[in-house]
């Protein structure tokens, strides 16, 4: 049995939503006849840890901020006590400082070369598990040597103190990731380019293995969205802008192929600095036997949008609400139904707020997460997402599959989906999507032109049999070219 | 009103002379300018007065001066970048731009490049996407053609040691002031606290 290692950010199987978590279970659940070990990089120690997953899967979950030492979290032998005698003060200071103070030269740099700072990786990871990670880490001239490199470059320089003191204590946190053992694989998955995947970087080296990396929403994009809101210090924002493509690129250069999940991700990933011969764009798929055309009993016959997104700032339900407020102008008895939990709470209260401060109590309603995503598409006149980013959202594919017209922003990969399917606004135009919204619920003919057409796309070109058939594909050529020294290193056998 | 009407203005006065062609009473109000900028901290503003003074001496055919002036621009310029990077990097990498175009002025190629070198780096940690080429497309390069300039007036040796002597002052009346150093981090915060709005913050 072939041996997958996957590697996630808060995701499957502890974090039960989102498009990544359904692309992960689904590629899983497929795919019996391999084993996977899930990576699991968790930012918050008190995530959910009830959850069932298949017999041919183990978890490694790892809370980041959780622990100083990750070995407590590897199921596999160690001795710890050893690997902290070893760790002598001559060892720290002549064998971990040097690669520490490359790791941020190279991470720091506006032209990192990303050969080289695989390299440091790879020997860090060496290190890290003969000696101890926290004694490495904890030590007091890692501060000196972080300042030390901050201080070389005159905009890090200008860098307030409580940025640069959080900005170390993450960096201190991702290295440790390098401590991290994991099991022989035959091959590596990464569901993201960001922190966590360097532990592909140097998996890949130790097992001799092939690296995938699908990106569904590319990582970097969603970090300079939040870096642009939520970063107010011009000189922290340029800062993590640059260490993100670093680490974003040495994911890149490690891996065999990139699998992005739509042409708009690919555009992306090129931009930052991918090798397009690398690239192979495989689609999300939909299980059409569970998403397809159904009757649902509807509560009342009122003119009906629904949206299944998370309540989150990057799904934009403010703007969402709205649009149904210019919808109403037209629509009076229109009603929106919105399906999704919510991790932010501030953001749900800004949206319940700005449902209250536009009059729409009877007519925006949230009606918490589904389990049963299918009824609630069936049971909406249309379909609407008001996305302010995406990669190849499963919504789409599924309102799709079930046969509904879809009013949408066009971002991501969104229009590759809908193409001659739905109609395209711009990203935080409520206006134009309430307009959309009117235009579907009014023209009978042009409805019923996009369900057809819907029905007929997910099925030639969106079903998860597709999906899954193309990852086994790209599984099996990249395994057996590495079994056979075509690509990579010989392999020798792993012993099963 | 009065500002742009204020007969003592040494701008409006410099530019006033140079519209005449009375390039060396131009050079004059432009570097008396440029003092009394650098005494208030605008070093942009007195940056920009220096180059004009420079520019008018160009045009008397004071190269070597001109030279001397666009140096002091472009340093002007240069430690502005310096000084500001830290609240406006846009800001800073105009400086930057400029500082470089000086220091080619000025003949300094050496300079130029290291200005050049700072200006691709910022350039690229300020989009990502941008390489070395755009970078360098974004400095435009000023061509002066002072070789194939057709001069038409030569300087004789009074006005020539009033230029110099102008410059001397105006040198020396700079020397003090051009240490608008950004300080480190940690000289910051254990040493003399500069600039109190450093401590900015995600949460802030």
């Amino acid at each position: 049995m072939k041996k997958v290692l996957i590697v996630n950010w808060d995701g499957y199987p502890n974090f039960p939503t989102g498009g990544i978590y359904t692309w992960e279970k689904t590629l899983i659940e497929s795919m019996p006849k391999y084993e996977f070990v899930v990576l699991n990089v968790l930012s918050n120690s008190n995530s959910n840890s009830h959850y069932s997953v298949p017999k041919n899967v183990k978890v490694m979950e790892v809370p980041i901020f959780g622990a100083t030492r990750f070995e407590e979290y590897c199921p596999y032998k160690y001795n710890l006590a050893s690997k902290i005698f070893r760790t002598t003060e001559k060892v720290i200071k002549n064998k971990f400082m040097p690669l520490y103070r490359d790791f941020l030269e190279s991470v720091f740099s506006d032209h990192c070369d990303t050969d080289k700072l695989a390299n440091t990786i790879i020997a860090l990871h060496d290190l890290m598990t003969n000696y101890d990670a926290k004694r490495f880490l904890q030590h007091p001239m890692t501060w000196d040597i972080y300042m030390e490199a901050l201080n070389r470059e005159p905009l890090y320089r200008n860098i307030a103190f409580k940025e640069a003191l959080t900005t170390y204590q993450l960096l201190q946190r991702s290295i440790q990731l390098f401590s991290i053992e994991v099991p022989d694989v035959d091959i590596i998955h990464c569901s993201l380019a960001w922190f966590p995947s360097l532990v592909a970087v140097y998996t890949k080296k130790a097992n001799k293995c092939p690296l995938i990396v699908t990106e569904h929403g590319v990582a970097y994009r969603e970090l300079l969205l939040f870096y642009n809101a939520f970063m107010f210090d011009e000189p922290s924002k340029l800062f993590w802008k640059v260490v993100s493509h670093n680490i974003v690129r040495v994911v890149y250069s490690a891996a065999d192929v990139i699998t992005p999940v739509c042409k708009a991700n690919k555009n992306w990933e090129e931009k930052l600095g991918a090798d397009p011969s690398k690239i192979k764009v495989i689609y999300n798929g939909v299980n059409i036997e569970k998403f397809k055309p159904m009757d649902v009993a509807r509560e009342d016959r009122r003119p009906t949008v629904v949206t299944v997104a998370r309540v989150d700032a990057f799904k934009d339900i403010v703007c969402l609400v709205q649009a149904v407020k210019y919808a109403r102008e037209q629509v009076p008895d229109l009603q929106c139904l919105i399906y999704g939990t919510s991790t932010n709470l501030d953001y749900s209260l800004r949206c319940i707020r700005a449902v209250k401060d536009l009059q729409l109590e009877d007519a925006v309603k949230f009606m918490g997460g589904t389990k049963e995503p299918e009824k609630a598409y069936n049971a909406a006149d249309a379909v609407v997402i008001s996305s302010i980013t995406e990669g190849f959202p499963f919504t789409i594919i599924e309102a799709m599959a079930c046969g509904k017209a879809i009013a949408a922003s066009d971002v991501g990969g969104v229009r590759e989906a809908l193409e001659g399917c739905g109609i395209l606004v711009r990203s935080r135009r409520p206006r134009e999507l309430g307009q959309a919204m009117v235009n579907l619920l009014r023209d009978d003919a042009l409805r019923r032109k996009f369900e057809k057409a819907s029905i007929e796309r997910v099925h030639r070109e969106f079903t998860l049999e597709k999906c899954i058939e193309n990852y086994k594909k790209e599984y099996d050529t990249l395994i057996s070219s590495y079994a056979e020294g075509m690509v990579g290193e010989p392999k020798e056998a792993i012993p099963q | 009103m009065d500002r742009i009407t204020n007969e003592s203005n040494l701008w409006l006065n410099a530019v006033k002379m140079e519209d005449e062609g009375n390039y060396l009473e131009a050079f004059s109000f432009y570097l008396r300018d440029a003092e009394g900028h650098m005494k208030q901290n605008s070093f942009v503003r007195a940056a920009l007065s220096c180059s004009c003074a420079a520019d008018c001496l160009v045009k008397t055919g004071a190269l070597p001066a001109a030279r001397q002036l666009y140096h002091q621009a472009a340093t002007i310029y240069e430690k502005n970048g310096h000084y500001v990077i830290g609240n406006s990097v846009r800001e800073a990498l105009w400086s930057y731009q400029e500082a470089y175009e000086y220091y080619i002025l000025a003949y300094e190629r050496d300079r130029a490049q290291k200005v050049f070198d700072i200006c691709v780096s910022l350039a690229r940690k300020t989009n990502p996407f941008s390489g070395e080429k755009e970078a360098m497309d974004s400095l435009r390069l000023r061509t002066l053609e002072l070789e194939s300039n057709n001069l038409t007036y030569t300087p004789n040796m009074q006005v020539s040691s009033e230029i110099d002597n102008a410059i001397v002052n105006f040198l020396k009346e700079m020397e003090p002031r051009q240490e608008p150093h950004a300080a480190p981090i940690l000289k910051r915060i254990f040493g003399n606290l500069e600039r109190k709005q450093d401590e900015k913050s995600i949460n802030c």
